[in-house]
């Protein structure tokens, strides 16, 4: 029982900690990503090479993987999304046009994996000793994963409940009208929200690529599973984003466990359709 | 000194504004008076920013503002208080009032803006950690020309600041109007209600179909025939 809920909870946080990062680029910068696995599944990638070649400790590497996130988003913002921005009349048109070229996005990070890695598993083993927990047994990658995923998570909302930077996110998110009138570049905080989600799905895979193994062609996997997150925990809501997280982990280490494998992405959906009918904008959405 | 010169705003073929000009100065209270869709929302927005000028320019203390974004014209000392109020619901009084000193311009003086906006709407004291969204229209109000407040203003601009509010609340919002004016800012209001926005202030400007069709001191309105006829209920 206990083994499932830590389990659960290891899934679940790095669910939260991936859905942080898109539900900060769909809430805050209007772009619902569609390459956001991939930039993930690159992460990992980079961790494995970073470990296996160049022996960088997985979590000395996630300052290097974080921050490449970061700048790598920065420039697909730059040059791919401005222009769209600039064209968009309204909020819906710029969803769609970004759904649409994130989707070819997808295909050339995908194609680029492929051809630099091929389409096989990959996995390293890093901290793969059992530890003793809570009466149960854990594999040590996977404590590491969950307490990582639960400290990025408290310092993302530290950072957005606790200084002008983050309200200044914030109030883009909920308000993006009146945002102006408050002397908010809404343009600026675009930008950087974009930067930062690619930050958390940079650092995500890192954490990921800790204790999972992983194929060049897994991304999209994780970009359903990230956007069933955000639309559960509210488009744009960090203590949305980790509430649903934690939650879908529970539900689908326990389904596993208790009732049929086979079964986990049915009971996801199952309560991804129920919590949306009893409320349509997620668990801390605006109403 | 804040100018309007030929103001003109359209919306694609629609003429909103059609050449309006007219000046504020520091620490007086203009009102432009007029019916719905006379054009009023629309020259506030295009001296904040937020709408285009199709012609015309805002030229605040000698420097032309045409042209410059929304969230830059608040650091040259204009704020802008929307029909609608444009507070952030989800967001405590206190945390709206604190965004708003987000222009360069104010972070100084944050702490102390901040302590004015208190004595002058105590209420929002009170009620520093409560949501926003959770308040009475009139609070809302308050939020609203406190987080104008905090960006420290030469110029306020107040769209309907009684629109959907119970009299006796229209009458205090205008009492604490006078308190802001008396620490030196000029007040550009447009107003539908004629009888309390002309008691506060200086002058005020007709405003039809876009066009300016009259002005005066507020005495001289208060007691025009045509202001009687068309605001007032037509009653001697």
């Amino acid at each position: 029982m206990l083994e499932h809920v830590v389990n659960g909870l290891v899934l679940g946080g790095t669910y939260a900690l991936v859905a942080m990062g898109l539900t900060i680029q769909y809430g805050i910068a209007r772009i619902m990503n569609l390459s956001f696995g991939d930039t993930i599944i690159a992460a990992c990638f980079a961790t494995y090479v970073l470990f296996s070649v160049f022996a960088i400790n997985p979590i000395l590497a996630l300052l290097i993987v974080g921050p490449t996130g970061y700048v790598f988003n920065l420039l697909i913002y730059r040059f791919i999304m401005k222009p769209l921005v600039a064209r968009a009349p309204d909020e819906g048109a710029l969803e769609v046009d970004s759904i649409l070229v994130t989707f070819g996005l997808l295909f050339v990070i995908q194609g680029v994996l492929l051809v630099m890695f091929g389409g096989g598993y990959t996995s390293y083993s890093f901290l793969n000793s059992p530890v003793s927990m809570l009466g149960t047994v854990v594999a040590g990658n996977r404590l590491v994963a969950l307490v990582l995923s639960l400290t990025f998570g408290a310092v993302l909302v530290g950072v957005l409940y606790r200084t002008r930077w983050g309200m200044i996110l914030r109030a883009v998110a909920t308000a993006p009208q009146s945002a102006p009138l408050f002397g908010i570049d809404t343009n600026r905080a675009a930008r950087t929200a974009f930067a930062v989600g690619g930050a958390l799905a940079a650092t995500g895979g890192g954490v990921v690529s800790m204790f999972q193994t992983f194929t060049a062609t897994a991304g999209v996997v994780f970009t359903m599973k990230a956007l069933i997150v955000v639309i559960l925990g509210g488009k744009g809501s960090v203590p949305g984003a980790i509430v649903a997280g934690l939650l879908l982990g529970l539900v689908e280490t326990f389904v596993a466990a208790y009732i049929d494998p086979g079964l986990t992405l049915a009971a996801v959906y199952t309560v991804f359709l129920v919590l949306l009918l009893v409320r349509p904008n997620g668990l801390f959405g605006k109403a | 000194m804040l100018e309007l010169k030929n103001l003109t705003v359209r919306y694609g073929k629609h003429l909103a504004v059609d050449g309006v000009s007219f000046s504020v100065t520091k620490g007086e209270a203009v009102v432009v008076l007029g019916a719905n869709g006379a054009g009023k929302s629309s020259i506030l927005k295009a001296v904040a920013g937020t709408v285009a000028l199709s012609d015309g320019s805002v030229v605040l203390g000698g420097e032309t503002l045409t042209g410059i974004p929304a969230h830059k014209v608040t650091n040259h000392g204009i704020a802008l208080v929307p029909e609608g109020r444009g507070v952030i619901g989800r967001m405590t009084v206190e945390e709206n009032l604190r965004l708003g000193a987000t222009p360069q311009r104010a972070r100084a003086s944050e702490d102390d803006t901040m302590a004015q906006v208190f004595e002058i709407f105590p209420r929002l004291k009170e009620r520093r950690s409560q949501f926003v969204h959770t308040m009475s229209g009139g609070e809302q109000q308050m939020v609203a020309v406190g987080r104008a407040m905090m960006s420290k203003p030469d110029y306020l601009l107040l769209d309907e600041p009684s629109l959907g509010l119970a009299p006796i609340v229209v009458g205090d919002m205008f009492k604490a109007l006078a308190r802001v004016r008396e620490t030196g800012v000029g007040l550009l209001i447009v107003e539908q209600n004629v009888r309390i926005s002309l008691r506060h202030a200086d002058r005020g400007y007709l405003l039809e179909a876009g066009r300016i069709t009259g002005s005066g001191t507020s005495e001289e309105l208060m007691n025009d025939a045509a202001v009687r006829q068309a605001f007032l209920g037509g009653d001697t």
